[in-house]
């Protein structure tokens, strides 16, 4: 159909309206309520426009298109509205733009210069609102509010949590969450986008800079597997702030807020500024020459007892240049899964472990199957598709995990499991929820990043991959880090060299298994307190070792006192590289800001080493080289089959699982106070009704060798059996053991 | 003919009587140079001087750090930094540099304030022994402020016609 928008001829789609036809053309209507990605309400009227043939003008939004219809988008009676309108708006709203942190990219300033009048009929006082304390990350500013309830929409219709309500009519309309509720959303962040004017604000922006000052460079995220695409807001050398770039295919409009906010962490104290070397039993500065001198030294003395273990949060470059620094100088034991303690599917994993399907394809999915993840507080942006995808098509969704946990979608049905239940829930589906499901309908089942952690992980995903080809669904694999899928591709696995080929000497190896203990021990950007299945095991081997050479942005405990050698590492947004991402797709970060101190990128770092041990390969090199791994890859589903399996006995021990906590995956984001104080806070332990244990008393937990006293918030749960569930923030809590293990209470 | 009036003025020394008599006149009015620095030219109220920051009458400070000044500057000599203050959460300036040695006086600062914090007041004797004293800093502008804040209100109230 044919519209005419200032006597121009446009084509429009059927039940369009006119604000997405002008937008498609690039016509400028001024909004305030409107969003593309939002229901549309029609209450700002600001973007009322002259219909002809209509007797009043008519809001642009809501007005369905229809054929030969002609608006205009200028002359008087358009302008007309539009400066009442504005007139309107203003009224209540403060003309404290120099206080306001918005001035400069608001839309309120930009539409009053455009469309407004330059004086106003109002003479009487102005409305104040009082500010609301709605959490760490977003401060409140409410008499500028202009209630265009886009961020009450948000938490309806995107992030799932009605957190934000409008309370009151006329001029009592307020912004409020429930009875002094802060935001608790993963998603909560993105209202500071939505608000139109400065009413709701980044907290760690606040007051820090000015718009007009920033400097934008466009990033990846290198907190999550997705790979949303941000934009880093500069300014003198600091990153001030983080906002989404928009990515169809990815994050559409939002950012998570582990995202958002997880740049805090980059000015920590615990920065490591320069390189460091032990002698007389302390740590002292010294230059990279030395650090690389020892360290090429040392893994020539132990090339036959070296362990290396890198962080998939790494580039591709960095994983390709080290692993090949080290095959080169004949050490195999190299790995990534330092989190993980059960190895026995590695011959049968996929050559990168993908999401097998594009996100946009998940609306269509009749049935969806989560395994042990918990979308919408670790994958944020998948609870986005996902939730559209119940909205949109019904799908049914079901929920297998350790723990009972809360979804911003609606659930068909959810299971607690431990993991020796999950193992034969997919065996045994004849008698369960499974023997629903058609294998003619389009299946889709997710297994969350902390599947891997478990002890019969071979087990689960064998059954879960079986199962999955009997209905012919698609198996979606979530990385624990951002760059998971790089790390295997790029041979950071004993067992596979770069681009997968296989290393049939080393079957069944993983960074551990091969030896007692280790005479060197080379740490990439991992915490041992933090990043390991079994802390106090690496602890030990850390103790026990002649070197160990660690790669860290930050100083830990375990690092100050067992290392023999520290490289200062720039953190990501200091650093360029490129991340592949769930949906397998390369895509290159720049650098944001300059290192702080004398830090250095990892790549540059790992290239002065191979220097050193006469290894020739630099920057361009490693690019061709990764370019020409992943053209070559020949990339099949994501089933792992094992042939032969053992079943995991059935003893009834009691076992510990530790539930993930996304917002505090990795190094920088340990260091985000804000994030993590309004996140990441919630430490409990849960202990199976059945143990009719005392909550008041103290539990301590003991474990082959060690005990643990944990205190802890203590809740108790009905299923799963045999089995207590740990939730501890990674970065503050006192030391958890390990990650899955069979433990005593007492 | 010509020559012959050329040669008398030549003789009797016309010209030169011409000139003594505008000298001799002059001997006798009153001069218009003044014997600076005892004596000052009259100066206007909306002189472009040095340049200071004001105050409210009970003290706070005015400036709110909205950095309009630092943006308007032609000469890029204002460097602001700023951060929430702790007790009453409003932002205030942590650094406030003006450079004299980039500033060309042309009190775009002043005009572009909305508080009306910084000013460029009347004083234009001054002079740095170092070149680091050209860049003014905070306490020095607030100080300076404080002695002029008189001088600058009745500069102000001749303004408002």
């Amino acid at each position: 159909m044919d519209i005419y928008i200032n006597n121009n001829k446009y084509q429009a789609l059927d039940d369009e309206t006119i604000i997405q036809v002008a937008d498609r053309h690039d016509i400028h209507i001024p909004r305030f309520c409107y969003h593309k990605r939002l229901s549309i309400v029609a209450s700002c009227r600001m973007c009322l426009v002259e219909v002809e043939g209509a007797k009043y003008p008519q809001p642009a939004c809501s007005t369905i298109v229809r054929d030969g219809m002609k608006v205009n988008t200028v002359g008087s009676v358009t302008e007309d509205a539009q400066k009442s309108t504005m007139e309107f708006l203003l009224i209540n709203h403060p003309l404290d733009c120099p206080v306001c942190d918005q001035a400069g990219e608001c839309e309120l300033q930009d539409i009053s210069l455009d469309h407004g009048d330059y004086k106003s009929n109002y003479k009487e006082i102005k409305r104040t609102v009082i500010d609301k304390d709605i959490g760490n990350l977003v401060t409140t500013e409410m008499t500028r509010c202009i209630h265009c309830s886009r961020c009450v929409r948000f938490g309806e219709e995107v992030a799932g949590i009605k957190e934000l309500g409008m309370t009151g009519r006329g001029e009592e309309t307020k912004i409020e969450t429930f009875v002094n509720q802060s935001l608790t959303s993963e998603l909560s962040g993105n209202v500071i986008d939505l608000c139109p004017v400065g009413a709701l604000n980044n907290n760690l922006y606040k007051y820090s800079a000015r718009t007009w000052d920033l400097k934008q460079i466009s990033s990846i995220s290198s907190n999550d597997c997705l790979g949303s695409n941000i934009y880093y807001h500069t300014y003198k050398n600091e990153i001030k702030r983080t906002v989404p770039k928009e990515n169809e295919q990815i994050n559409l409009s939002w950012l998570a807020d582990s995202d958002r906010f997880g740049h805090e962490g980059i000015e920590s104290e615990e920065r490591i500024l320069s390189p460091f070397v032990r002698s007389e039993n302390k740590l002292i500065q010294s230059d990279l020459e030395t650090l690389n001198q020892a360290v090429s030294q040392k893994m020539q003395e132990y090339t036959s007892s070296t362990t290396a273990v890198m962080s998939a949060q790494s580039s591709c470059e960095e994983m390709y240049l080290f692993q090949k620094i080290l095959r080169e100088s004949g050490i195999p034991n190299i790995d990534h899964r330092s989190k993980e303690c059960d190895f026995g599917y590695q011959d049968y994993y996929p050559i990168i472990p993908s999401f097998d399907i594009k996100l946009s394809e998940i609306e269509f999915m009749e049935n969806i199957i989560l395994v042990n993840v918990n979308i919408s507080k670790e994958f944020p942006i998948l609870s986005v598709y996902l939730r559209n995808a119940v909205k949109q098509n019904s799908t049914n969704i079901i929920s297998l995990s350790a723990y009972e946990y809360l979804e911003n979608f609606d659930i068909s049905h959810s299971e607690t499991l431990s993991p020796k239940e999950l193992e034969k829930y997919f065996t045994t589906t004849s008698n369960n929820i499974l023997s629903n499901i058609n294998k003619d309908k389009k299946n889709l089942i997710i297994m969350g990043p902390s599947t891997t952690y478990l002890k019969n992980y071979t087990n689960i995903t064998n059954n879960i991959s079986r199962y999955a080809k009997s209905i012919n669904s698609k198996l979606s694999l979530l990385g624990d880090q951002c760059n998971t899928s790089g790390a295997w591709a790029m041979g950071v696995v004993p067992h596979r060299l770069p681009g997968g080929i296989e290393i049939a000497e080393f079957k069944n190896t993983a960074y551990l298994s091969s030896y007692p203990k280790n005479d060197l021990l080379i740490i990439y950007n991992l915490e041992p307190e933090y990043d390991f299945s079994n802390d106090t095991e690496i602890i030990d081997r850390l103790k026990n070792s002649k070197f160990n050479v660690f790669f860290s942005s930050y100083m830990t405990d375990s690092i100050n006192k067992y290392a023999d050698v520290v490289y200062p590492l720039a953190v990501q947004q200091e650093s360029h590289g490129s991340y592949i991402n769930t949906n397998k797709q390369l895509q290159v970060f720049n650098q944001v800001i300059s290192p702080r101190g004398q830090s250095k990128n990892g790549l540059e770092i790992l290239l002065g080493l191979s220097k050193r041990l006469g290894i020739n390969i630099d920057d361009e090199q490693i690019s061709k080289d990764i370019n020409e791994i992943l053209s070559k890859m020949n990339i099949k589903s994501n089933y792992i089959l094992i042939d032969t399996i053992e079943m995991t006995n059935e003893k009834n021990t009691l076992e510990k699982i530790i539930i993930r906590s996304s917002n505090s995956n990795n190094p920088t984001l340990r260091r985000c106070k804000s994030l993590l104080t309004t996140h990441d806070n919630d430490d409990f332990m849960s202990i199976p009704n059945s143990m009719k244990i005392n909550s008041e008393s103290k539990i301590t937990i003991n474990e082959s060798e060690n005990s643990f006293k944990i205190k802890a918030n203590i809740k108790v749960h009905d299923k799963p059996d045999n089995t207590i569930l740990v939730k501890m923030n990674g970065r503050y809590a006192q030391k958890i053991g390990s990650y899955n293990t069979s433990v005593d209470l007492s | 003919m010509n020559s012959i009036i050329k040669f008398i003025k030549s003789l009797f020394f016309l010209e030169i009587f011409k000139g003594l008599s505008i000298t001799g006149k002059k001997l006798y009015k009153k001069p218009i140079t003044i014997q600076y620095p005892e004596e000052k030219t009259p100066q206007s109220t909306r002189f472009r001087g040095l340049h200071a920051l004001r105050k409210y009458p009970n003290g706070e400070e005015r400036c709110i750090g909205c950095k309009l000044c630092e943006a308007v500057c032609p000469a890029l000599a204002i460097t602001i930094d700023t951060e929430e203050r702790a007790d009453d959460k409003t932002r205030r300036t942590t650094k406030y540099d003006i450079d004299l040695f980039k500033c060309i006086y042309c009190g775009f600062c002043e005009e572009a304030c909305p508080v009306d914090a910084i000013i460029e007041t009347s004083i234009f004797e001054y002079h740095f022994e170092n070149r680091n004293d050209g860049i003014m800093n905070k306490i020095d502008l607030l100080k300076i402020g404080d002695l002029y804040e008189q001088q600058e209100l009745k500069d102000r109230s001749a303004n408002d016609l």
